[in-house]
């Protein structure tokens, strides 16, 4: 895990830049599979209201589809393209990247020329139109108001609450740690839908996936024992 | 004779332009060969070289502005901040512009993978880049570029002076 806690980066691109240079890897897409899982753990702690994590997110899975290809070589679409645009768009962003650091270098010099005439010319002043007074433009102001149409009530709406993956993995665990042992029957048994119950099964696949249960079914569709390792 | 009067023309209207003026319009409003006029501005900008002027050059545009290595003195005078701070993402975008001029917002934002509509905006209202016209696309879309206020900022006379692209170990 690398702490990058402080730093705020510019995009994706940028983090991702960031995450291949300091484990000292080449851009490639075996280096970018490689990295998926630190890309996935620092976009984690982004803040959800950040304007930009759509673009973080859509690297996300750009990356996650480069790894699970390099796990299933077979895996070929037409995303594929796409995927190896990453791969340029990195080394192309690097290259700017690198230039602005230059730039910062020539203005670190503090040289800088100044145009003659108007000073603070950097504010731009704003100067209403001839003819343009207060009432045409309190005139104005009114119509505008009145073409903004009123605002309905929404309907209100109750948003199930839903379980997540996580919860889901946190309290199997807790009943592994607490009894060894457990049959699938059981834990689905009180799920008021049929998304708990998926949910608890992908969680049951994840944690067979990290080494942490054994399973066992006797037949198709018979109650699954699960044992702690 | 006439050569002498020719440089000392070429300056005062620089002088008194105090904004970029096209080779052109120097031409014309002189009335004379447009390769003299050239040399003779090429003149000036090696001799001001341990003067106090500086003539800032960008397609084809001259601004005679202060000299780079008294920014400080001058600043100073005028009571003007020597920087302002840009943002290390307004820099990467202004890097962009500056290597792949004409560009739009599109093209930055897929560069940069990520939304410049902001940091565009405040390079715009620093002047250091603005609308060069539109692009024959869908939606003609803008195109931006650099301005001669971007190589006054940066301190370079013109735009072969800044870093080179390929120069860069890829």
């Amino acid at each position: 895990m690398i702490a990058v806690k402080d730093k705020t980066f510019e995009g994706p691109l940028d983090l991702l830049l960031n995450l291949i240079e300091k484990e000292k890897l080449d851009i490639c897409q075996i280096s970018l599979a490689r990295i998926t899982n630190d890309y996935l753990s620092e976009i984690q702690k982004i803040d959800t209201s950040n304007e930009n994590l759509a673009d973080f997110l859509i690297v996300a899975s750009k990356l996650l589809y480069l790894k699970s290809r390099a796990i299933l070589p077979v895996l070929s679409t037409e995303e594929e393209e796409e995927i190896e645009d990453l791969e340029t768009q990195l080394k192309e962003y690097k290259k700017f990247k690198e230039l602005s650091s230059q730039f910062s270098e020539i203005l670190d010099k503090n040289q800088r020329s100044f145009e003659p005439g108007i000073r603070n010319s950097d504010i731009n002043l704003f100067l209403p139109p001839l003819g343009v007074d207060l009432n045409y433009l309190m005139n104005v102001l009114q119509e505008a108001l009145s073409r903004i149409p009123k605002l309905e009530k929404a309907e209100e709406k109750r948003v199930e609450s839903k379980v997540t993956l996580e919860e889901t993995l946190d309290r199997l665990q807790g009943l592994i740690k607490k009894s060894k042992k457990f049959s699938f029957k059981s834990v689905v048994k009180n799920a008021k839908t049929k998304g708990e119950i998926i949910i608890t099964f992908l969680a049951l696949l994840e944690m067979i996936k990290r080494k942490m249960v054994s399973v066992e079914q006797n037949k198709n569709f018979a109650d699954i024992t699960v044992q702690g390792l | 004779m006439k050569q002498k009067n020719l440089k000392s023309q070429i300056e005062s209207l620089l002088l008194v332009a105090g904004k970029p003026i096209s080779l052109k319009e120097i031409t014309n409003t002189i009335g004379e060969n447009v390769v003299e006029i050239q040399k003779e501005l090429n003149g000036l900008i090696e001799e001001y070289r341990d003067r106090g002027f500086r003539i800032i050059k960008k397609d084809e545009k001259y601004l005679l502005a202060s000299a780079q290595e008294n920014a400080e003195l001058v600043a100073k005078f005028l009571n003007e901040e020597l920087r302002y701070e840009l943002s290390a993402s307004a820099l990467e975008t202004l890097a962009i512009v500056v290597y792949k001029q004409p560009i739009t917002r599109a093209e930055i934002e897929s560069i940069r993978g990520t939304d410049c509509s902001r940091v565009l905006r405040v390079l715009m209202i620093r002047g250091l880049i603005e609308e060069v016209g539109r692009k024959e696309a869908p939606g003609r879309p803008i195109l931006y570029g650099t301005t001669v206020k971007m190589l006054t900022y940066l301190g370079v006379e013109k735009e072969e002076d800044l870093p080179k692209m390929e120069e860069l170990a890829v």
